[in-house]
């Protein structure tokens, strides 16, 4: 029934779903924690008129409020790259980490930790300075080894990305091991947490977040027609190479400075395109927009579960979304092998 | 301006003395093949396995590049047309026609609408959903329209690609085995297609097997044999018992049928 509505139309109705349950998941993420902050109050403080306490109005402005921005600009930016990388692959199982950005901005980070690095700017701490330019680097490196004259074929940039994701991974082992005493830094690093979020950290990555956002959408007619192959893609006007030089360096980026700002969130940007596919259907006019507005509700939801299941002890948020997306990733590739 | 007013008038798609390999050091595919397709004709291209009837047709649709020699487009080097320029001139539906995402037939074949899109706008002109509609009627699968493209059968799949290369709205259509893996019914509904593009003044060139289909439709046939083009020219001259012989190795007879239409009949090997 659905397919016989217009795709503004369907824009609209699935927008609003998803704006909902955002809504929904941030308002839930401001009021609960250690001090429940009530709706009343909340809604007041929103608003800007109506008493509010200075104890909530400083866990809101000061401590909530910047971790589910945090947890919102996170989960659309690894859901817009999963989107794209799955797109102009044409493969399911691709994630944002796939070009070996979550490895690159593993070994950065930790090697600020283990050495010690000063941070190359002073409006930024170490840590995601240098995880965000492992990542850049890591992606840099592979779309060199990939590149075959003036194109990028699909299953060479995969397979240099297991490479170096596998090369800064050892790295990683690599350092751990003889870093003993920072150990604990680098693996609470590694399992991806938004503990760390404050206002500062959000205005770092909105701009990453809210070009490569738009960029992505702007590509979406692009990301429907490469679809149907690269090559019919071609025939049909689309100049392939670009589009998908464009994708990676766009997807690689908004990746970059999410895993700076969180660490690395396993499964999240490989499933929610998966789940808002069957729910919208593959056009990547919706798929794109709800699957930033869906991932950005999820993180903030499952950052609450984090933070809240075992308290006063917080759980990394990446351990949470690997707990629920692995099993979602094995029943994906049980379907798949039922289906061939 | 000037090129795009040279495009307004009829097409001609001409390839020169061209040679082709996959890679520098690799086999050769064709060597010095020379044609010119002429506008408002069914061409049918015919050959052996093997012989490169895809990669031909991959050459003439700019997704290949020659090796030496050029293909042309009234006189202008494909390689020199933008991607976008060059899908509002030539079309062309590989054989193979699945995809890996559920689009339904209507969104499929409003891609073909890409290239005249204009700026950055996501969404359809009116006038542009109005053509898609037509080319699905074109291609009588309107009733297809809000099915997914992973549903409906190989042939209904053929003519979806169809109608989205339709959509496109080029002066020509390439189509790479258009009729295989196709009922005999749903065979004759496409080369009944290309007649009518033809007739509205399309030239509409189709790699095709049957040779008694061939015989049937086509204005023009090219046969590709021993990395060559060894014939072109009308059915009726290029389809001799000898010429199928040498091509082909196989036997056939070559009449009339009561309309008076060229047939070719095989015959069995063993009955000479």
């Amino acid at each position: 029934m659905m397919r016989k509505l217009s795709i503004g139309q369907r824009l609209i109705i699935f927008g609003t779903l998803a704006l909902i349950a955002l809504i929904v998941s941030s308002s839930l993420g401001l009021m609960i924690g250690s001090v429940e902050v009530p709706l009343a109050e909340l809604w007041n403080l929103i608003q800007g008129s109506g008493p509010v306490s200075d104890t909530t109005r400083t866990i809101v402005m000061g401590l909530r409020g910047p971790r589910v921005l945090l947890g919102m600009l996170v989960g659309a930016s690894l859901s817009l790259a999963g989107c794209g990388f799955q797109g102009i692959m044409r493969n399911p199982l691709a994630d944002p980490y796939i070009v070996g950005t979550s490895a690159g901005a593993s070994l950065g980070a930790t090697l600020a930790i283990v050495l010690r690095l000063p941070s190359p700017a002073e409006w930024i701490s170490p840590v995601p300075a240098f995880a965000f330019l492992g990542a850049l680097g890591a992606m840099l490196i592979v779309y060199q080894l990939s590149k075959v004259g003036s194109s990028v074929p699909m299953e060479t940039f995969l397979l240099a990305g297991v490479v170096v994701g596998s090369f800064a991974g050892a790295m990683v082992s690599f350092l751990m091991t003889l870093a003993e005493r920072d150990l604990h830094s680098v693996v609470t690093w590694l399992m991806g947490s938004l503990s760390q979020a404050d206002i500062h950290m959000v205005y770092l990555v909105l701009p990453y977040m809210a070009i490569g956002g738009i960029a992505m959408i702007i590509l979406a007619p692009a990301l429907n027609i490469i679809s149907m192959g690269e090559e019919s893609a071609s025939s049909l006007g689309l100049n392939v190479e670009r589009l998908k030089i464009s994708v990676i360096a766009i997807a690689s980026l908004i990746t970059a400075a999410a895993v700076a700002a969180s660490g690395l969130i396993g499964f999240l940007g490989l499933f929610i395109p998966h789940i808002v596919r069957m729910i919208v259907g593959p056009d990547h006019r919706l798929l794109l927009p709800i699957s930033a507005l869906g991932g950005a509700a999820f993180l903030v939801l499952a950052d609450l579960l984090a933070r809240t299941m075992f308290a006063p002890r917080e759980l990394p948020v990446g351990v949470l979304t690997a707990l629920i997306g692995a099993p979602f990733f094995f029943w994906l590739l049980h379907g798949r092998r039922k289906l061939s | 301006m000037p090129a795009s007013s040279s495009l307004s008038s009829p097409l001609v798609l001409s390839i020169k003395n061209v040679d082709f390999r996959y890679s520098s050091q690799g086999p050769l595919i064709f060597h010095d093949v020379s044609a010119e397709l002429q506008p408002g004709q069914f061409i049918g291209l015919l050959g052996p396995n093997g012989t490169g009837k895809s990669t031909f047709l991959r050459l003439l649709a700019g997704l290949r590049s020659p090796s030496s020699g050029s293909v042309c487009l009234n006189e202008k080097p494909l390689s020199e047309f933008a991607k976008a320029d060059l899908a509002k001139h030539i079309a062309f539906v590989p054989q193979d026609v699945r995809m890996w995402l559920p689009f339904s037939c209507r969104e499929v074949v409003a891609m073909g609408r890409f290239a005249h899109k204009k700026g950055l706008s996501l969404f359809e002109s009116s006038a542009g959903d109005q053509i898609v509609e037509r080319c699905l009627a074109e291609t009588q699968v309107s009733h297809l329209a809000d099915r997914l493209v992973n549903e409906i059968s190989g042939g209904e799949a053929q003519r979806v690609r169809i109608a989205q290369a339709l959509a496109q709205e080029t002066q020509i259509l390439i189509l790479d085995e258009p009729t295989s893996h196709l009922d005999i019914k749903h065979q004759i509904s496409i080369m009944e297609l290309a007649v009518r593009l033809r007739q509205k003044g399309m030239t509409v060139i189709a790699a095709l097997h049957d040779l008694d289909m061939a015989a049937l439709y086509c204005d023009r046939l090219l046969v590709l044999s021993e990395h060559r083009l060894k014939h072109n020219g009308s059915p009726e001259q290029v389809l001799s018992r000898e010429t199928i012989k040498d091509v082909f190795g196989v036997s056939a007879v070559i009449g009339r049928n009561e309309k008076g239409e060229l047939r070719v009949s095989l015959c069995r090997n063993d009955s000479e």
